[in-house]
């Protein structure tokens, strides 16, 4: 904006506005008739704090706004009117992998499609869709996430559709883009059912959620019904059921107001996994129902610097017929503490479960595995990061190294 | 109100002592700048808590339940820098990531992106439980002041 047309919005407050209305926000803005602010005393440009070099010009740094295309019509929206939005983001990553005993690779991560809508002022819907790279197996389009979400109230809301279940913190905080994560995968425990992980992730069905304020302390929680598993881990139900029964999941948690970003809670979380898994030959694998339970609670401090989170979970498998029970024991901690764009941070993770465990079993999973990652992240910006991490795997005395890039747009 | 409301001399101070050496120029200039909301919020004070939980989309609805709308001053702009570094404690693109993660989880309204104070002005006074930040002296009268107490 150059000074001259400052001059004159200075000068003839009302016309000027309108045209700054008109030249910055496009056809938008002339939806918006005289509705503008008169607001002579604006700088119609960025301002930089005294002391602080001159920003560069607005239109190259959209930034957020880059994907955000709906947002001077946003701005442009008259009082009293709701106008719904839908609002797409990309999210990526792409690695250098080294592994010991493995040739060193680059792997491209998922693409994964973010699409957010705001229907009206109590509906909203979310939904995230990953393209995924398999190897030799090609690519799929997965619908991981899709719900339809009433939150009429701040301590009532209701979700209908597929979601991340609400077990713990980690799986609710973090979905699919790493972008968002301290390390460059998430705790194998907590990993989605296709990638070998031991808890269910997603739920297929319907949430209530909300935070109830309590003076000082807001008390969260969280009650779902679902789907539930399949035969196995990557059995997930999205279109069916495999028997009558419904998953259940309830959680508690409180969040000190005088202490931002903190967190603990418990999780707990009841199914009864279908019987039926047959191997290529016919063979019955899974012979009995059986009854699953879960139980978690997790610990969580995230703000600036620092930002630390710990999750144990018990899960216990009990044949329906024969009553033989298996147990998995598991859990991880983590953190990271930033120094402006640098936050180096460290996992520890561990899991312990019955040899016997035949669910688990099928899918190949792990009985035991303790890792340890150690690594920095360096933020190139609000939407890329860089880190490069080691990752120790003590069970099977293995050393690997990723360098990740993970951006959003 | 007066009485109990925080210098925002004697806050930057304060910030400038615990916040990790942040920003500690920009905050010089913290009274420059004044938290700005929709009137459909129905406040026009609140604790300093309460707005880092709002400012950083942990609470998504304001206490009358209306649905926080995150108006985002442009990139580097004086408010900008002053919700991150002076109130929130974080450089900006920290700041920029935290809101994006909180929409990501489903927590919480896409923000509204701006290039322009002026933007920035008419987006709060035409949008329902909007929030943010404008220079003290370019406040338009049909947003409302939210001060901070302790």
């Amino acid at each position: 904006m150059s000074d001259s047309r400052l001059e004159r919005a200075t000068t003839f407050p009302r016309v000027a506005v309108a045209a700054l209305v008109l030249s910055t926000a496009g056809p938008a803005g002339a939806q918006d008739g005289g509705s503008a602010p008169a607001a002579p005393a604006i700088d119609p440009v960025p301002d930089a704090p005294k002391g602080e070099p001159a920003p560069p010009p607005a239109s190259g740094q959209a930034g957020t706004a880059a994907a955000s295309v709906s947002s001077k019509f946003d701005s442009a929206q008259p009082e009293g009117t709701f106008v719904p939005t839908f609002k797409f983001k990309l999210y990526s990553d792409v690695n250098f992998v080294l592994t010991e005993h493995q040739d060193p690779a680059f792997k491209i991560g998922g693409a994964d499609f973010f699409i957010t809508g705001d229907l009206s002022e109590d509906f909203s819907a979310l939904s995230e869709n990953v393209l995924e790279i398999l190897g030799e197996e090609g690519t799929v389009f997965d619908l991981e996430r899709i719900y339809l979400e009433w939150h009429p109230k701040r301590w009532f809301k209701v979700r209908f559709g597929r979601d991340h279940l609400m077990l713990g913190r980690y799986m609710q905080t973090y979905h699919h883009a790493l972008f968002f994560q301290l390390a460059t995968a998430r705790p194998t425990m907590l990993s989605f059912e296709d990638e070998g992980g031991l808890l269910p992730a997603h739920q297929i069905g319907i949430e209530v959620l909300g935070d109830i304020a309590m003076g000082e302390l807001d008390l969260h929680y969280a009650l779902g019904i679902g789907n539930g598993r399949g035969q196995f881990s990557d059995d997930v139900l999205s279109t069916q059921d495999r028997n009558a029964f419904k998953s259940m999941v309830g959680q508690l948690s409180l969040m000190p107001r005088f202490l931002p970003g903190f967190e603990v809670g418990v999780s707990g979380y009841l199914d009864r996994i279908p019987p039926g898994f047959t191997d290529g030959t016919g063979r019955v694998l899974l012979a009995e129902a059986v009854d699953e339970q879960i139980g978690g609670a997790h610990i969580v401090y995230a703000s600036y610097p620092v930002e630390a989170h710990a999750e144990g979970y018990y899960l216990v498998h009990k044949g329906r017929d024969t009553g033989v029970s298996s147990h998995l024991l598991g859990g991880f901690g983590q953190i990271g503490v930033s120094f402006e764009q640098w936050t180096p941070y460290a996992r520890i993770e561990g899991v312990d479960r019955s040899v016997g465990d035949t669910f688990f079993n099928i899918s190949g999973a792990a009985t035991r595995l303790l890792e340890l990652r150690g690594g920095i992240r360096y933020g190139l910006n609000d939407q890329a990061v860089l880190k490069l991490e080691y990752r120790r795997d003590f069970e099977n005395q293995i050393n690997g190294a990723v360098l990740q890039a993970a951006f959003g747009m | 109100m007066a009485d109990r409301s925080i210098s925002r001399r004697r806050f930057s101070q304060l910030a400038c002592s615990v916040g990790l050496g942040l920003g500690c120029a920009r905050l010089a200039h913290a009274d420059e700048y004044v938290l700005v909301v929709h009137p459909s919020v129905g406040q026009k004070e609140t604790t300093l808590d309460r707005i880092r939980g709002i400012l950083s989309l942990r609470e998504g609805q304001w206490e009358n339940s209306a649905p926080v709308v995150l108006v985002l001053p442009p990139r580097r702009s004086g408010p900008i820098v002053w919700i991150a570094e002076g109130l929130l404690r974080m450089p900006e693109s920290t700041y920029r990531r935290l809101v994006l993660a909180q929409v990501f989880r489903g927590a919480a309204r896409e923000p509204v992106a701006t290039e322009s104070l002026l933007d920035v002005a008419k987006a709060v006074a035409s949008r329902r439980g909007a929030i943010s930040a404008l220079p003290r002296s370019a406040v338009p009268e049909d947003v409302v002041v939210l001060a901070l107490r302790a």
